[in-house]
């Protein structure tokens, strides 16, 4: 059922959980996933911490929180767009929805060049174990920002095809991929960058 | 009590850029000590992914057992995780 036509009665407060059947289990999966992750790099950390700590170290911070800046700049802007597609203002659902793809793609981009500034240094994921995870983590985060900007890019397509009205559950269920995107780097970037 | 003004999607992401700047260019100094740092980090951490998974994911609105589920889970990553540093 569309959000849109779902509204409760005046006074009645409808409990739901936004976006498809299933895709919660999705995201309960992919954070499952994360969370051994989470917890296998700080068990090898207390193994080597001067290892670690190096590797560190030789990590950009301030790019680290530019990039968290970006995702979350556009998850704000997905949030916006979601509201405006709700109300059925298609031109600033549009236009939300743009920051948002611009969002991951600048996360992207910044990502990349990150990782070419770390292989020029003689960072790989051979380097160490902690480069392995490194390059691990972020790279199957970098995954899913690509998958989840493309998802936001499809819709923001069909969108200027065939307008706002239809398909809100369905963006729903986009969004909150997205949104799982930007959770995770929140656990990420302090967890690489910041804990010594 | 709810407070809608502090739940609109403007705040929330203006609570979240601060604590990021936090995180980023304050706490990460070494003027701080190093445990009580981390422990710092990792619970300004928790509290963004909540922040995400109430006002953006909307699981505000849910019924309890999706608040139940998620809420859960971020605060045993951030016990977890925590416990498992000052343990090293």
């Amino acid at each position: 059922m569309s959000v849109a036509t779902a509204r409760p009665a005046a006074g009645e407060r409808r409990r739901r959980m936004p976006g498809a059947e299933g895709i919660w289990v999705l995201i309960a999966g992919d954070l499952a996933i994360f969370s051994l992750l989470f917890l296998s790099f700080l068990l090898d950390r207390n193994d080597d911490p001067a290892t670690f700590e190096q590797g560190r170290q030789a990590l950009h911070l301030d790019q680290g929180g530019i990039n968290t800046l970006l995702l979350l700049t556009g998850s704000w802007c997905v949030v916006r767009a979601l509201r405006a597609a709700r109300a059925g203002d298609a031109v600033r659902a549009q236009r939300w929805l743009a920051g948002g793809v611009a969002g991951g793609a600048a996360f992207a981009v910044s990502k990349v060049v990150e990782y070419l500034r770390e292989v020029d240094a003689g960072h790989t994921s051979t380097t160490s174990d902690f480069f392995m995870y490194y390059f691990s983590i972020t790279g199957l985060h970098l995954v899913h920002v690509v998958v989840g900007t493309a998802i936001l890019a499809g819709f923001l397509l069909a969108w200027r095809r065939r307008g706002v009205g239809s398909g809100l559950v369905a963006f729903e269920s986009g969004a909150l991929y997205w949104h799982v995107v930007d959770l995770l780097w929140i656990v990420i970037f302090p967890l690489l960058y910041v804990v010594r | 009590m709810r407070l809608p003004l502090l739940r609109s999607p403007q705040v929330v992401f203006g609570l979240l850029v601060a604590a990021t700047i936090l995180t980023t260019w304050v706490l990460s100094k070494d003027a701080f000590d190093s445990r009580g740092m981390v422990v710092a980090v990792l619970a300004i951490a928790g509290w963004k992914v909540r922040l995400v998974l109430l006002d953006f994911m909307e699981l505000r609105d849910a019924p309890w057992y999706g608040r139940a589920i998620f809420e859960g889970w971020i605060a045993a990553v951030v016990v977890v995780l925590a416990g498992v540093y000052l343990a090293g």
